[in-house]
């Protein structure tokens, strides 16, 4: 039956009142949401909703409420993903209050979501943000006249710099105390069919309420993207901050890295070591080189995804991230990719889990499960320490830069011809259309970038800690038994034994093998398991590998290190920021069959070449 | 206004840099409602101008201001659907 009815159906007993923000992207969405919630935000349980949707319970005069930050989307009725997620979420979770936040300077064409929740009738407040802009761009809007023709109260602020918050505050209050019903939509889109927004609906308040500049204003953004997005200038402005934001996280957030990981030891020899002293020494072995290994392996992340964040954050804030995907766009086309994901795979040159976590920018699901997906074929810092040392052991002085270099580009070269060729198939063709705004460029703020790097690190620390736990304890149990059991008589060793027809032909001996398996938990620990393997320390090992392993080997080992499975952090982040153990098995098990072609090319490349 | 609009139409994706045009009609390509929802989202619906302001290497992507606060990246192909007026000055 189709009829006019609304699509509305009252619920009653949210047992917690609950407010939703709704919006374009970009519109300041969260920024409004953390200045209302500051550190308290956290991502919310919502069956049956595929993406994270933070959420916060705030307190309007002693009663508690939820607050939830749905995706930013561009029309309530829309198709993409994040419009389903929408969709869904108002017709699963009943809602008290919706909050429309709109940007205040492109009013004209962001009206029509307003309209659309209007039309539903559920209760809602206009927030007109960034009122700072719409003033710089001359906008004016007659707030008293457009509350009068929209029956809906509006607001004027800008959530960044905190204008207009009071009076949004107590208004919020007041509309939740006495909002006695919650409510769900259904059947959206049929009811919009029925009832269409119309263009002249929507014109008729334009043009009682707002009057948009009617000369081009010359802006500040105008005269920088006339250098920034150059066609000669803009690449090579674009490579130098990379470059530069890469050596920033690499001065500034590896070295941090290792000054927690020496909290960490210290902790571990001076207070866990004395405790469990009189604990039989195969617990000892367990509490140390299991679990403490673990938690010591997702401490040494924190610092370093604190600092990128930061980083990105700034980056993001500024306007200058969609900037790169418009500059790299013409290259990544190509790829099924856009600037964006190249962005991350530089940054992934750094450390994979970060650069995983910011896929989130790239809102097609196909597009940033294919990013997702190359991520960890790029050389991050700790498979460099590992070809470092191998390097280091094995090739004269003179040719190991080049030997080193040429890690750097097979690692590009790797990733982006398996981006080009799963671009082609159906699970990670984009569907989206390339269309993206391009914001004014703004000045991030401390706050913002500070609540972004906190934000980041507290859900890592929620997703990935027990997963890395239990694979550090795993990881423990193969090499630890049987009891006394040193090198390749450990199940982990006779594994690499029995890995060694696969392996032996790609040039990897079981030592190696074994090496690898360690590696599972953090390349790092690949260099100090040698010694363990080996039984010997840093220069007698050096030494040792220089007799026993060839340049041949050691070229096939450091091309199967670079793209087999990743650390366990990778993968940990992987299945957290996919979802999915379908993705994350697919891209483990990838990686492995791709690592050992690649490397039975290079080998057999590298013994015909003489490299004995 | 006192400019000129063009009879006929072209496709936004035909623009020169700095040229102006008058949105007539988004047609519907591979992408379907998607896109038309979308590029409506943003502002591109009959009677609202838009300006190209720069095109990047081999003309793709485009840089285009769409009314007056508004600056969106296109590709050349989705470009191609939006068909506009030229403001003859
Ligand atoms: N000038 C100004 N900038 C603002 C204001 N509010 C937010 N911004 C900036 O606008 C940009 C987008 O803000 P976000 O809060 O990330 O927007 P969002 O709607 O959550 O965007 P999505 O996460 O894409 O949905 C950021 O760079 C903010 O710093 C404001 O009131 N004035």
């Amino acid at each position: 039956m189709q009829t006019c009815h609304s699509p509305l159906t009252i619920v009653t007993g949210n047992a917690r009142k609950r407010i939703a923000l709704i919006g374009q992207p970009n519109t300041g969405k969260s920024t409004f949401f953390n200045r209302l919630t500051g550190i308290n935000a956290h991502v919310g349980n919502w069956p049956g909703i595929t993406v994270d949707l933070l959420q916060a319970e705030i307190v309007f005069n002693g009663e508690t409420v939820e607050i939830v930050d749905l995706p930013g989307i561009y029309d309530l009725k829309g198709f993409s993903e994040d419009e389903s997620v929408v969709k869904d979420f108002l017709s699963n979770f009943a809602i008290d209050l919706v909050l429309v936040v709109i940007n205040a300077s492109q009013v004209d064409r962001q009206l029509n979501l307003v309209l659309e929740l209007k039309a539903l009738g559920l209760p809602s407040m206009v927030i007109l943000n960034m009122a700072d802009e719409a003033k710089r761009y001359g906008v004016e809007i007659n707030k008293q006249k457009l509350e009068q023709e929209l029956g809906i109260p509006v607001f004027l602020i800008s959530a960044k710099y905190g204008k207009g918050w009071e009076g949004v505050l107590t208004a919020m209050g007041k509309a939740i105390k006495e909002q006695e019903n919650s409510f769900t939509v259904n059947n959206l889109n049929d009811y919009f069919v029925n009832n269409p927004i119309t263009d002249s609906q929507r014109q008729q308040i334009l043009t009682d309420t707002v009057i948009m500049p009617s000369e081009d204003v010359k802006t500040f953004t105008d005269s920088l993207d006339n250098v920034l997005l150059h066609p000669w200038l803009g690449i090579p402005i674009f490579f130098a901050s990379m470059l530069g934001i890469f050596f920033l996280i690499w001065y500034l957030g590896l070295p941090s890295q290792d000054v927690m990981d020496i909290v960490t030891t210290w902790v571990g020899e001076q207070i866990i070591e004395p405790v469990i002293y009189p604990l039989p020494e195969m617990v000892q072995s367990f509490v140390l080189n299991g679990l403490w290994l673990g938690v010591a392996t997702v401490a040494s992340f924190v610092p370093l995804i604190v600092i990128f964040f930061f980083v990105m954050a700034a980056v993001e804030d500024s306007g200058y991230l969609s900037r790169s995907a418009y500059l790299m766009d013409a290259f990544m086309a190509k790829m099924g990719l856009d600037g964006r994901a190249f962005v991350m795979q530089m940054m992934g040159f750094g450390c994979n889990v970060p650069a995983l976590m910011g896929t989130r920018i790239i809102r097609s699901r196909p597009m940033r499960l294919l990013s997702m997906l190359i991520i960890p074929f790029a050389l991050c810092s700790a498979r460099l320490a590992v070809f470092v040392f191998i390097i280091g052991a094995i090739f004269p002085a003179n040719l190991g830069p080049i030997v080193l270099f040429s890690l750097y580009i097979l690692s590009f070269v790797a990733s982006f011809a398996v981006a080009f060729v799963f671009s082609k198939t159906q699970q990670f063709q984009s569907t989206e259309p390339f269309v993206i705004e391009l914001p004014p460029y703004r000045l991030p703020t401390f706050k913002q970038v500070l609540l972004r790097g906190w934000g980041e690190v507290k859900e890592f620390l929620r997703r990935a800690t027990n997963f890395i736990i239990v694979g550090c304890v795993a990881v423990w149990f193969l090499t630890y038994f049987p009891e006394n059991a040193t090198g390749l008589d450990t199940w982990g060793g006779q594994i690499g034994v029995f890995l060694s027809p696969i392996m032996q032909p790609i040039g990897i001996n079981p030592y190696l093998t074994l090496s690898l398996i360690f590696g599972f938990i953090a390349k790092e620990i690949v260099v100090g398991s040698f010694a363990t393997i080996y039984g010997m320390g840093a220069s007698a090992l050096s030494a040792q590998f220089a007799l026993t392993i060839n340049p041949s080997s050691a070229i096939a080992f450091c091309v199967f290190c670079l793209l087999y499975t990743p650390c366990l952090t990778t993968v940990a982040t992987v299945k957290a920021e996919s979802k999915s153990w379908g993705f994350t098995l697919l891209s483990l098990i990838f990686s492995l069959v791709y690592a050992w072609i690649v490397t039975y090319i290079f080998y057999h490349g590298a013994l015909l070449l003489g490299f004995q | 206004m006192s400019l000129n609009e063009s009879d006929t139409l072209i496709s936004l994706g035909s623009l020169n840099k700095n040229q102006t045009a008058v949105i007539d009609c988004v047609d519907t390509g591979i992408y379907g409602e998607v896109l038309k929802n979308r590029l409506k989202a943003m502002g591109f619906v009959k009677g609202n101008t838009v300006r190209v302001l720069r095109r990047f290497w081999w003309g793709s992507p485009l840089q285009v201001q769409v009314g007056k606060t508004t600056v969106i990246a296109i590709r050349q192909a989705e470009a191609n659907l939006i068909m506009v007026r030229l403001l003859c000055i």
